[in-house]
């Protein structure tokens, strides 16, 4: 058991041996592998404790081939091509805690070798070509931790052998071809804290089939082919990281996470979404981070009661016209908000959700922006605000702003923009607002780097025009843009579109713009 | 080396002078060793101590445990803690549950030796 002492002499010493063939280490390392061996070398020390043989050519392992290394903790047979392991290959490892058998040829679970390996807690049998896995496969490993079947060609959950593994903490049975969990089917794995299912094809699954998962914690059905919401999940009350991307399922339903309190991620994009229970995302105070991508039919904001602890807010394709007036009350650590591709009319004020660094509002249809939306925001960097039906900005709207760097007005119906507040703004858009003719000066955007604007000669303001060159004729012209004396240089370092060229001069033809 | 063009290091299935293995063959994890300011493909049957295998239908990949791991199973969930912390039930911690002891050999958290 785990408190007997290690016999005198047994522990890790200088090896009096080792195979040419290999690399020894003092403490009774032995590392073979790459070596283009077909068998396992002879001449290796009795005290080995852990022997690396992947990456060979052995294809067989026959009776007894480690009887010699009683003290045997790890044994590496990856990646060679093994197809068969005699039943008595294994015997005398007692002390043996990690038996990797990935990359090899396998065709089913080496029951009778594994039989007596009672020390044992990893074992990886992923990427093999296992169809079977016996009933009695695991039988004798009542210390089995971690194990890997991943990328085989199972067609169901191995149900019966894996019902006594009652030690069993994590499991990976991804990438195989497994197309439905039966109930019941770990109900036994009481300790089992991760379990892998990824990238098999499994369409349903039991109401039940994850009783008895007490202590999961990581459940990934990314990749399946699951055509209704996992209702089953309830019966996880530890769970903290849920993944069903990339499925079939088009309904998230009220309360759908409400067994899962200790919820941390769910990642649910790639599934063609038309409906999302308002109540589905409430009380989850340890979710960090929600994605919910393309739910066409849904029209009410999932309410985010209880869930104060959100980071990122990604809620894009719907036809969500409002966003609840208190959003902000429970998201103080909220960073980045993406509302885009909705159809947003109104926005509320953001002013509880003092850390917002990143706003997208994009393609929307929001009319008009008032002083208090964006008030607070003082670590607010970029706003994204291009694609809407913005006719008025309030002149104070950006005045609490100071660090924000990227502002995208573009695509509106704006005559003008208010700058106050935007002292550290270098990224200005504003684009596609035919009605903003007059006149800007870079005065009040002292940091201004690059900028689009409606009309060509918008531009001049901003930078040397080509058609100008700096001389007293252009200083002339320099005032007639509006500028005034204390118009200061602008650096040269300005990117501003479309720039002003022999077609579109900052000078005006026949004395006004108008003309143009 | 065992397969792969007798250019490309053993496992690969393309690579190049400068950057080592950038396919492997099937089923067999690539990763990214540091070599000054280099980083070389190698492809191997399992990802190095600190790193775990992620597996998919297009690419096998080595990503980094978590940061207190020797050893682990995926990004949540460790096999082998480093020195001065314990493992239990995947989780590497400084100080073990109350029915449980810290063993530093194991480097787990254990149940009491019966006395």
């Amino acid at each position: 058991g785990l408190c007997s002492l290690r016999v005198a002499g047994q522990g890790r010493s200088t090896p009096a041996t080792c195979s040419p063939l290999c690399r020894c280490d003092e403490d009774g390392g032995a590392d073979c592998s790459g070596k283009g061996l077909s068998t396992v070398p002879a001449g290796l020390s009795a005290f080995t404790y852990y022997l690396d043989l992947s990456m060979n050519n052995i294809t067989e392992l026959p009776a007894n081939v480690f009887k010699n290394l009683p003290y045997l903790e790890e044994l590496r047979l990856a990646g060679n091509d093994l197809v068969f392991i005699h039943p008595e290959a294994l015997s005398g490892l007692y002390q043996l805690k990690v038996l990797m058998l990935q990359n090899n040829q396998l065709k089913t679970v080496p029951s009778a070798a594994l039989k007596n390996l009672h020390a044992l807690q990893s074992l990886r049998l992923d990427a093999n070509h296992i169809t079977v896995v016996p009933g009695d496969s695991f039988e004798g490993l009542q210390q089995l931790r971690h194990l890997w079947l991943d990328d085989n060609s199972l067609t169901e959950v191995p149900v019966g052998p894996l019902q006594h593994q009652g030690n069993l903490q994590a499991l990976t049975l991804a990438l195989n071809r497994i197309t439905h969990i039966p109930d019941n089917a770990f109900a036994n794995l009481s300790s089992l804290v991760v379990l892998h299912l990824h990238n098999n094809r499994i369409q349903e699954i039991g109401k039940n089939c994850f009783n008895g998962l007490d202590n999961l914690e990581t459940l990934d059905l990314n990749f399946n082919n699951l055509k209704s919401f996992p209702e089953a999940i309830q019966t996880l009350p530890k769970l903290k990281e849920l993944g069903f991307h990339s499925n079939n399922i088009a309904i998230i339903p009220e309360g759908a996470f409400h067994k899962n309190p200790l919820l941390r991620t769910v990642h649910l994009y790639d599934n063609p979404l038309s409906f999302v229970g308002r109540s589905a995302f409430q009380n989850l105070s340890d979710l960090h981070s929600l994605m919910l991508r393309g739910a066409t039919l849904v029209q009410d904001f999932p309410s985010l009661t209880g869930t104060g602890n959100l980071e990122s807010l990604t809620l894009t394709g719907t036809k969500i016209r409002a966003i609840p007036e208190d959003l902000c009350e429970d998201l103080s650590v909220l960073r980045t908000l993406d509302l885009s591709y909705n159809e947003i009319e109104e926005l509320p004020s953001f002013q509880g959700c003092v850390s917002l660094q990143d706003v997208t509002v994009q393609h929307n249809r929001v009319q008009q922006i008032d002083r208090d939306t964006f008030q607070g925001l003082t670590s607010l960097r970029v706003l994204d605000l291009s694609r809407n039906q913005i006719k008025f900005i309030h002149r104070d709207a950006f005045l609490s702003l100071s660090a924000l760097t990227n502002l995208d007005l573009s695509m509106n119906f704006l005559a003008s923009v208010p700058t106050a507040g935007l002292n550290a703004l270098n990224q200005l858009k504003l684009v596609g607002n035919p009605d903003m003719k007059n006149s800007l000066t870079a005065k009040s955007l002292p940091k201004l780097r690059s900028i689009s604007v409606p009309y060509a000669y918008q531009c001049c303001a901003f930078m040397t025009c080509d058609s100008t060159h700096s001389s007293p004729e252009s200083e002339e012209k320099r005032k007639d843009l509006g500028g005034d004396e204390e118009m200061e240089r602008v650096p040269l370092v300005m990117h501003c579109s479309p720039s002003p060229g022999a077609f579109k001069p900052c000078a005006h033809l026949l004395g006004s713009w108008m003309i143009r | 080396h065992k397969r792969g063009s007798p250019v490309c290091p053993g496992g690969c299935l393309t690579c190049s002078v400068y950057n080592g293995c950038l396919t492997c063959l099937p089923k067999l994890f690539i990763h990214l060793e540091r070599d000054g300011m280099r980083q070389i493909g190698v492809c191997l049957a399992s990802c190095p101590k600190g790193f775990f295998g992620t597996r998919s239908p297009e690419k096998n990949d080595c990503s980094k445990c978590g940061s207190e791991c020797d050893t682990c199973f995926d990004k949540n969930f460790c096999t082998r803690c480093r020195a001065g912390s314990y493992l239990h039930k995947g989780k590497c911690q400084e100080s073990c549950p109350d029915e449980l002891v810290s063993s530093d050999t194991k480097r787990e958290c254990v149940p009491p030796c019966p006395v």
